[in-house]
C-alpha cells in the first residue's frame, strides 16, 4: 500500500486546458439552470454579455497571478506572498464560503433530482449518494481530480447539443426573442445582473489549485476561451428557452432547463431530463468531490500542515460539510421564504469572492513586486 | 561455495531417471566426464557436435577441441546444477580438473501458427509460440535495429523462468525502463507459468478489474508498440507477451484498425466503445426503466414491454440476473468443453433460453432479446480480459440499476470513470490522451485517422524521438 | 487492524446517515407488471351546481385483455384518479398520459384549473394531447372494449402522426402548446374539436379560446381554410365544394403585416398545389379558363379568409398569433387591451396567389 498523499504532485505537464475546462464547468454548474426563468424579458441576453465582459476583466486579474512565479510554489508561494497569518486568515474566510457553496449545490442539485426524477424519495438522500460518491472521487487526490476535469467536460458537453432541436420547434417565432433594448413596462431587474455574474463565478477558486494547474504564461487566452464558451452556453440556452416558453410563460417555471429536457423525445427515450439530470449529475458530483478536497485543505491550512494527509482527514471534512448540508436542507429549505433568502446569499457571496479575490491576490502581487524591487 | 565434484552431482541426482552420466576418453588420452538430463537436452547434437569431435581430437583440453559451441566454465556446484536444469551438457576434464558447460537445450515446440485468440481476416498471421528465443526472433524480423535492446531476468524461485524486456533504445521515455525494470527484479513468488502471473506481479493496482498490461500473441502488435514507445515484456514458456504502458484505449485497439480504410476503421472503433457500453448498461437500462421509470419508455415501445412482461412471476431484476447468470453458464460451459460438444451446448443452450425460458413464461421476449444483444456486444471488444470483466460491471450496474434507476447507472458510470481516471499502468495515467490531456493524441483514439495525420508518436508516452516522419521531407 | 478501524469508520457513518434520512429509501412502486399507466383522462361536466366533473379511463391499457371504463364523479381531478385506485386491483399512473379529452361544456367555462393540476404533476409530459369532445365520449368508449381494440393507443397515435409533419389535416395542440398561447400576451389558444357518435370518433373543427375558456368553433371547409393561415402548413386536401374543386398537395406560405399604427392588416398566402378533382373537366378547356378557375378560387379563398377573420375580430380572440407581430426588436410591448382595440377595428386585406400545377393525362 503506497502512501497517501492527497496533496501530491508528480506530472509537470504545462497544458492550460484544465484551467479552461475547470472554469467552463465551474461555470456551468448551478445557475445556469435556474437562469433563464430570471432573465426573462429579451432584452437581459445583452446582461448576459455584459457579466461576460465584467467576468473577463476577474479573469484577466486571475491570469496576473498564474504568470508569476508563485503558484508554482504551491503552499511556499502563498506564504511568500501573504505571510503565515495571512494565509491563516484567508482559510478561514473562505471556509465558510466553500461550505456555502458546497451546501447550496447540493441542496439545489438535489432539489431538482426530487422534483424530476424521484418525487417519493427524501430529499437527503439525493444529497447523500452524490456526496458518497464525490468523497470517492476525492480520495484519489487532487492530482487526479484536475485531470479528471477532461472527462467530465466531454462527459457533459454533450448535454449543451440536445437544445439545438429547440430552435425548430413549430411554436417558435422571432417576435418572441423582442424587445432587444429595455423599453418594457418593468423596471430593469438589476438583481438579474447579479445572477448572471454570480453564475459566471467560480474561477477564483483557481487559485487555491494553482500549484496542480501548472500554470503558463498563455493563461489568460485559454480562460478567455472557457470564458467564452460559457457565456455563448448561457446566450444559446436563454435564448432557446426564451423562443420555446416565449416571455411571459417562462417566468413561472422554475427549471426552465429541466423542462426543456422533458419536451424532448427520441424514439428509445422518452423524458429525456431524466437522462440529462443524471449526466448533470456528472459535473456536479466533480465540483462536489473539489469543494471536498479545498474543504480539508482549507482546514488543514488552519491547523497543522506538517502532518501528512490521511483519507480518514479527508472523510471528516466531508463529513463536517454534510453536517452544515443535510440540516439545511431539512429544517432551512422552505419552498418561498428561505430557498429566496439561501439564493439571495449563495448569489452576493459567489459575486463577492469572484471580485474580491482575484483583486486581493492582484493588489498582493503589486505590493509584492513594489517592496522587493 | 562448494566445489563441483562427481560424487556431489551424482548424490543430487539420483531417482533421476533421465540423469545420465557417461565417461569417455579421447584419442589423446583425456578421460572424459559428460553429465547431462536426456530429456532437456538435443541427444543427436550431443552425438554430431561433441562427442565425436572431443573423442578424436587431438588437442589436449576441451575447448581447444571445441571451436564452435559456446563454453561455459563452471566454479561451484550451484552454477552447474543451474546449467544442467537449463539444458546443458557438463564435462569434467580429468586431467586439468576443470568443469566445462555447453548449452544444447532441446528446441521442441510448437512451430509459428495463426493466433487463435486475436484473428485477423486480412495482415500477417504469424504468432508467437512457446519458445522465448523464436518469439524474440519474431520480433527482431520486424525491427533490424541494434538499438532494440533484450535485457533477461528470471523470476519465480521454482519455474526460474526467464523473462526479456524489450524497449527501441533512445526512443522509448527512459522513465518506463527503469520503472519495468525495477519492478521485474524485485519480484518475489516461486511459480510463473504465463505472462499473465509477471504483470500480477508488476500492476500497480491488482484489485482492479481492468488488466493495466495488454497481452497479445501478435508480433506485429508488439513490433507496432514498441515502435511508438513501448515496451514489451516476453515470458518464456508462453506465447503472450505483455504490453505496458497501455491505456484502456488500447483495449479497444485491433490490429486489423490499421489495416482497414481509415473510415471504416473509424466507424468500427467507436462502434466498440458503444457495445462495451451497451454490454454493461443495456440490461440495466431495462431493469431501471421497467421498475422505476415507466413514463421514460415511448408509448410504442411501453406497448410490447407490458405485454411481454404482464404475466411473468419474477421482478425484472431478478428475471435479468437468472437470464444473465443462466447465460454465462452456457458461455462459460462451452469454453471448456471439447470443440465439438460446445456446438451441442450452443444449440441446447439456445433453445433452452430462446425458447423455453419465454414459452414457460420465466423470462420476457424483451429480455432475451436485449440479453442476446448485450452478449454479442461484449464480443467485439478485442481484448478477451475486458470482456470478462464486463460482466462484473454489468452486475454492478444491476444492481444500482434495481436500486436507483438511471440516475444509479449514471452515478456507476461516473464511479467507473473515477476508478479508471485513478488506475495507472506501469506509474502512466489509465485514461491517457483523455486524462491527462493530449489533444494531439485524439488522432488515434475514438476514431482511427489516416495514417499520413499520425505524423508524431502518442504525445502521452513522452518518447525521446517524437516524430514518425522525416521532417525534412515534409 | 487499521482495515477494521476503517471499516467500522466507514459502517457507522453509513448508519448515521440511514438514520438521518429515513430508511425507505424509494417509497414509490412503478415495477411495470403492478401498475396501469392509462393514456388518457376524459373530463366532463362541470355544469351542475355542486361543481362536479366527471373523469373517466379505459383500463388496462395496452394489453389484450378485455377492457373496462373506470368513471367517477368527483369534485377534483386527483380526487378520481385516487378513486380509481380503491375501485380497480391495479394501481394507476399518470406518467404515461398521452391524451386529455375536455368536454365542450366543459371547456366553455375555462380549462385553467384542469390544467393547472396537470401541469403540476412531475409524472405528466408536456406533450400531452388536448382535445375538446362533444356528444358522449363514454358510450363511444363502452363500444370499445374488445380484447384487441386498443382504441386509447390508436388514438394517440393519430395525433402523434399528424402533429410529426406539421400536417394541417386536424389541428393538434399539446399542453405546452397550450400553454404558450395562453400566455402570450396578446394572443389566444385553440384546441381541436371532435364529435362522439356511438362507435365513431369524428374531428369536427377547431375551437377558438379566449383565454382559457372556448368561445366558437369552426368547422370542414372554414377549419381546411384556416390551416393555410399558419406558418408553413401542408394540406392534403382542400376540398371546396361551393366550388366543386379539390384541391390537394397544398403547400401554403403566409406572410402577414401590420401597419405601424395598427390600423390594417395584409394578409399574403402563396398556395401551391394541383387540382385533385373536379366535377366537369370542360372547364377548363384552355388556358384562359384555367386562369379564370384560378381566379375564382383566389377570390373564394380570399373571401372565407376575410369572413373568419372578421369572426375573430367579432370575438376579440386572436387564434392565429397576429397579436406577437406587433412585437419589434426596438419598440415597447402593447398591453392586450390595447390589442384588442385595435384588432376589432382592424381593416384587412387578403390577398391568395394561386399557384396550381396544370393538369395532364386528364381527357
Amino acid at each position: 500500500m503506497q502512501a497517501i498523499s492527497l496533496f501530491r504532485k508528480t506530472s509537470h505537464q504545462e497544458s492550460g486546458f484544465y484551467a479552461l475546462f475547470l472554469t467552463n464547468r465551474i461555470q456551468m454548474l448551478y445557475y445556469m439552470i435556474v437562469m433563464p426563468s430570471a432573465l426573462v424579458q429579451p432584452y437581459m441576453l445583452l446582461a448576459i454579455v455584459a457579466m461576460g465582459i465584467a467576468s473577463q476583466f476577474c479573469l484577466y486579474m486571475l491570469s496576473k497571478w498564474f504568470v508569476t512565479p508563485y503558484p508554482a510554489q504551491g503552499y511556499q508561494g502563498f506564504e511568500r506572498l501573504f505571510g503565515k497569518t495571512g494565509i491563516k486568515i484567508l482559510a478561514l474566510v473562505s471556509l465558510p464560503l466553500l461550505l456555502l457553496k458546497f451546501s447550496f449545490i447540493s441542496v439545489s442539485y438535489a432539489d431538482i433530482m426530487q422534483k424530476f426524477v424521484f418525487p417519493s424519495m427524501d430529499r437527503e438522500w439525493h444529497i447523500v449518494f452524490p456526496f458518497i460518491l464525490s468523497c470517492y472521487l476525492a480520495l484519489f487526490g487532487m492530482e487526479n481530480m484536475v485531470r479528471f476535469v477532461t472527462v467530465v467536460f466531454f462527459g457533459t458537453i454533450w448535454i449543451f447539443f440536445l437544445y439545438i432541436p429547440f430552435f425548430s420547434v413549430q411554436s417558435n417565432s422571432i417576435h418572441d426573442l423582442y424587445p432587444l433594448i429595455p423599453i418594457g413596462p418593468e423596471p430593469f431587474a438589476w438583481k438579474s445582473l447579479l445572477l448572471v455574474f454570480s453564475s459566471l463565478s467560480g474561477p477564483e477558486f483557481l487559485i487555491a489549485i494553482s500549484y496542480w494547474l501548472n500554470p503558463q504564461r498563455k493563461m489568460l487566452k485559454y480562460l478567455t476561451i472557457a470564458n467564452a464558451i460559457s457565456v455563448g452556453e448561457y446566450l444559446f440556452i436563454s435564448i432557446a428557452s426564451l423562443l420555446f416558453y416565449g416571455s411571459k410563460y417562462l417566468p413561472t417555471i422554475k427549471y426552465p432547463n429541466v423542462e426543456m429536457g422533458r419536451y424532448l423525445q427520441s424514439p428509445i427515450f422518452e423524458r429525456v431530463d431524466i437522462i440529462l439530470i443524471s449526466a448533470y449529475m456528472f459535473s456536479f458530483l466533480y465540483s462536489i468531490a473539489l469543494f471536498v478536497l479545498m474543504i480539508y485543505g482549507a482546514s488543514r491550512l488552519l491547523g497543522k500542515t506538517k502532518t501528512s494527509t490521511t483519507r480518514i482527514g479527508l472523510i471528516v471534512s466531508g463529513c463536517v460539510a454534510m453536517a452544515v448540508t443535510i440540516p439545511i436542507s431539512k429544517w432551512f429549505w422552505e419552498p418561498g421564504l428561505e430557498q429566496a433568502v439561501w439564493l439571495d446569499l449563495q448569489m452576493w457571496a459567489g459575486s463577492a469572492t469572484y471580485l474580491l479575490f482575484p483583486l486581493l491576490i492582484w493588489i498582493a502581487i503589486k505590493r509584492k513586486a513594489r517592496t522587493t524591487s | 561455495m562448494t566445489t563441483i565434484s562427481i560424487e556431489a552431482l551424482k548424490q543430487r541426482l539420483a531417482l533421476m531417471e533421465d540423469a545420465e552420466v557417461i565417461v569417455r576418453e579421447t584419442a589423446d588420452g583425456l578421460r572424459l566426464t559428460f553429465i547431462y538430463l536426456g530429456s532437456l537436452i538435443d541427444q543427436e547434437r550431443l552425438n554430431e557436435s561433441i562427442l565425436e569431435p572431443l573423442v578424436r581430437s587431438f588437442q589436449n583440453s576441451v575447448e581447444k577441441s571445441l571451436t564452435t559451441a559456446k563454453i561455459s566454465s563452471l566454479s561451484n556446484l550451484e552454477q552447474a546444477f543451474q546449467y544442467l536444469m537449463k539444458g546443458s551438457v557438463l564435462i569434467h576434464d580429468s586431467s586439468s580438473g576443470r568443469w566445462n558447460a555447453i548449452m544444447l537445450p532441446n528446441s521442441l515446440g510448437r512451430s509459428i501458427e495463426t493466433s487463435e485468440t486475436e484473428t485477423i481476416m486480412f495482415g500477417p498471421k504469424d504468432s508467437f509460440s512457446e519458445l522465448l528465443e523464436q518469439n524474440i526472433l519474431l520480433i527482431r524480423r520486424r525491427l533490424p535495429l541494434t538499438a532494440l535492446k533484450t535485457e533477461r531476468f528470471s523470476v519465480g524461485s521454482l519455474t526460474q523462468t526467464t523473462v526479456v524486456l524489450m524497449y527501441i533504445d533512445g526512443l522509448i521515455n527512459p522513465e518506463f525502463v527503469e520503472v519495468a525494470k525495477s519492478k521485474l527484479s524485485s519480484i518475489d513468488f516461486d511459480m510463473f507459468l504465463d505472462s499473465s502471473h509477471v504483470a500480477a506481479f508488476m500492476e500497480d493496482h491488482y484489485h482492479s478489474i481492468f488488466p493495466q498490461y495488454l497481452q497479445t500473441d501478435r508480433p506485429d502488435s508488439c513490433a507496432y508498440a514498441l515502435g511508438i514507445g513501448k515496451l514489451v515484456i516476453l515470458v518464456n514458456n508462453t506465447p503472450f507477451a505483455l504490453i505496458a504502458p497501455i491505456t484502456l484505449f488500447h483495449l479497444f485497439q485491433s490490429p486489423e484498425d490499421y489495416i482497414n480504410r481509415w473510415l471504416v476503421a473509424s466507424f468500427l472503433r467507436p462502434l466498440r466503445y458503444l457495445s462495451f457500453l451497451l454490454s454493461i448498461t443495456l440490461i440495466p437500462l431495462y431493469v431501471a426503466l421497467t421498475t422505476h421509470h415507466y413514463q421514460m419508455l415511448p408509448l410504442q415501445i411501453l406497448y410490447v414491454i407490458i405485454e411481454s412482461r404482464s404475466k411473468l412471476p419474477l421482478s425484472p431484476f431478478w428475471e435479468a440476473l437468472i437470464i444473465l447468470v443462466t447465460l454465462e453458464i452456457i458461455k462459460e460451459a462451452s469454453l471448456r468443453m471439447p470443440t465439438k460438444t460446445s456446438q451441442n451446448l450452443g444449440v441446447i443452450g439456445g433453445i433452452v433460453i430462446g425458447q423455453a425460458a419465454v414459452a414457460a413464461g420465466f423470462a420476457s421476449k424483451v429480455l432475451i432479446v436485449l440479453a442476446g444483444i448485450s452478449a454479442i456486444s461484449t464480443f467485439l471488444v478485442p481484448n478477451y480480459l475486458v470482456t470478462k470483466s464486463s460482466l462484473l460491471l454489468q452486475f454492478m450496474f444491476l444492481i444500482l440499476a434495481s436500486y436507483l434507476g438511471v440516475p444509479g447507472i449514471l452515478l456507476g458510470l461516473v464511479g467507473m470513470l473515477a476508478h479508471l481516471n485513478g488506475l495507472t499502468s506501469l506509474n502512466q495515467p489509465y485514461l491517457a490522451p483523455v486524462s491527462p490531456f493530449y489533444w494531439r493524441d485524439w488522432v488515434d483514439l475514438f476514431v482511427r485517422g489516416p495514417l499520413h495525420a499520425m505524423r508524431n508518436r502518442p504525445e502521452a508516452l513522452r518518447p525521446l524521438n517524437k516524430y514518425r516522419m522525416n521532417r525534412r521531407s515534409k | 487492524m487499521k482495515c477494521i478501524f476503517r471499516t467500522t469508520i466507514v459502517l457507522l457513518s453509513t448508519s448515521m446517515i440511514m438514520l438521518v434520512c429515513g430508511c425507505d429509501l424509494l417509497p414509490e412502486n412503478n415495477m411495470i407488471e403492478e401498475i396501469t399507466p392509462i393514456i388518457f383522462w376524459s373530463v366532463q361536466g362541470g355544469g351542475e351546481e355542486d361543481g362536479k366533473i366527471t373523469i373517466s379511463t379505459l383500463v388496462p391499457p395496452l394489453i389484450k385483455e378485455k377492457k373496462r371504463v373506470l368513471s367517477l364523479k368527483v369534485s377534483l381531478l386527483n380526487e378520481g384518479n385516487k378513486g380509481f385506485n380503491l375501485t380497480y386491483y391495479n394501481e394507476l399512473k399518470a406518467g404515461q398520459i398521452r391524451l386529455l379529452f375536455v368536454d365542450e361544456a366543459y371547456a366553455k367555462r375555462g380549462l385553467t384549473r384542469l390544467i393547472n393540476t396537470v401541469l403540476t404533476d412531475p409524472n405528466i409530459s408536456q406533450r400531452l394531447y388536448l382535445v375538446i369532445t362533444k356528444g358522449n365520449f363514454n358510450e363511444f368508449l363502452a363500444k370499445h372494449l374488445g380484447e384487441t381494440d386498443n382504441i386509447d393507443y390508436y388514438l394517440y397515435r393519430m395525433f402523434k402522426h399528424y402533429e410529426k409533419k406539421k400536417q394541417g389535416e386536424i389541428t393538434v395542440v399539446n399542453l405546452h402548446q397550450f400553454m404558450k398561447m395562453l400566455y402570450s400576451q396578446v394572443s389566444d389558444p385553440q384546441l381541436p374539436v371532435f364529435r362522439a357518435e356511438g362507435e365513431q370518433f369524428l374531428y369536427e373543427g377547431t375551437a377558438f379560446f379566449d383565454r382559457d375558456s372556448m368561445v366558437t368553433e369552426i368547422r370542414g371547409k372554414d377549419d381546411q381554410i384556416i390551416q393555410l393561415l399558419y406558418r408553413d402548413r401542408f394540406v392534403r386536401y382542400l376540398v371546396l365544394p361551393d366550388l366543386a374543386v379539390t384541391l390537394g398537395h397544398i403547400r401554403a406560405r403566409t406572410r402577414k403585416k401590420l401597419t405601424p399604427d395598427l390600423s390594417s392588416l395584409s394578409i399574403e398566402i402563396d398556395v401551391k398545389g394541383r387540382i385533385d378533382e373536379l366535377n366537369s373537366l370542360a372547364r377548363i378547356e384552355d388556358n384562359f379558363q384555367y386562369a379564370a378557375l384560378t381566379r375564382k378560387i383566389e377570390r373564394y379563398l380570399e373571401e372565407n379568409v376575410i369572413r373568419l377573420l372578421s369572426q375573430m375580430q367579432k370575438l376579440q380572440i386572436d387564434p392565429l398569433q397576429i397579436g406577437e407581430l406587433t412585437a419589434k426588436p426596438f419598440s415597447k410591448p402593447i398591453t392586450r387591451a390595447t390589442w384588442d382595440r385595435h384588432w376589432s377595428t382592424m381593416k384587412i386585406n387578403v390577398k391568395v396567389r394561386l399557384h396550381l400545377e396544370p393538369l395532364t393525362k386528364v381527357k
